[in-house]
């Protein structure tokens, strides 16, 4: 197979594989509660160049100049971070409606599915973020360490409040999980 | 080895950069597809039967 972070060098390639993903991912769950995203070409060659620019900081620290895939992973969460791709998202049902029982959901599943509404309604782009970038780094490790709700939680939560987000706290963030 | 360090004490010249001759990009073990998904993960959270 093509070696994945190779080929994310290449421009078209990265974006198409940032608009696969980020479309795809969401429909996980599509059949528990459908949600449309609105995506921004713009933001996501945004993404593209910021992280050429990340590989090109840590390669110019490294002997290798060759980042590996914590470092990569940090990189690509870094830029799609920043970038904030998805300007928008709509639910079938709004957490308003779903709290007031307006929806075509039984009252038992309501309560679960509000807890995720409400969650992912403040942290879309930041699971999007985070959801690619730990895939692409579990990609090249042997034996990947996984994550709960609470870790996903904690470091969306992390992206989203830091108004100047660290490159290097990114590839902590890999680094510090899979080791 | 270079004994430069800045005002924050942090080491510095080129020798001492680049100092992880080991740290590069090894081979991809699996397709991005086997790997853990957040949606997954929410998905079991928010709606596996409790």
């Amino acid at each position: 197979m093509p070696d994945l972070f190779e080929t994310l060098n290449d421009e078209r390639t990265f974006c198409e594989f940032v608009r696969k993903n980020f479309v795809d991912a969401p429909r996980e769950i599509s059949a528990v509660m459908a949600c449309d995203h609105t995506l921004s070409e713009a933001r996501i060659r945004y993404a593209f160049n910021e992280y050429q620019q990340n590989l090109a900081t840590f390669s110019v620290l490294l002997h290798s100049a060759n980042p590996d895939h914590y470092k990569r992973a940090g990189a690509l969460l870094h830029a799609l971070s920043n970038a904030k791709i998805v300007e928008a998202i709509k639910f079938e049902s709004s957490p308003e409606d779903l709290a007031a029982g307006y929806t075509r959901v039984s009252n038992g599943d309501a309560e679960h599915i509000l807890q995720y509404v409400e969650f992912y309604d403040v942290y879309y782009n930041q699971t999007l973020a985070f959801n690619l970038a730990y895939k692409c780094c579990a990609a090249y490790e042997v034996e990947p360490k996984r994550y709960n709700f609470d870790y996903l939680h904690n470091v969306s939560h992390y992206l989203l409040t830091q108004s100047n987000l660290s490159l290097d706290s990114c590839f902590m963030i890999f680094k510090s999980l899979m080791v | 080895m270079d004994k430069e360090h800045n005002a924050q004490g942090a080491p510095q010249g080129e020798r001492v950069a680049r100092m992880y001759p080991s740290n590069q990009l090894k081979a991809q073990v699996r397709p991005i597809e086997e790997t853990l998904s957040a949606f997954s993960v929410l998905k079991e959270t928010f709606f596996s039967d409790k």
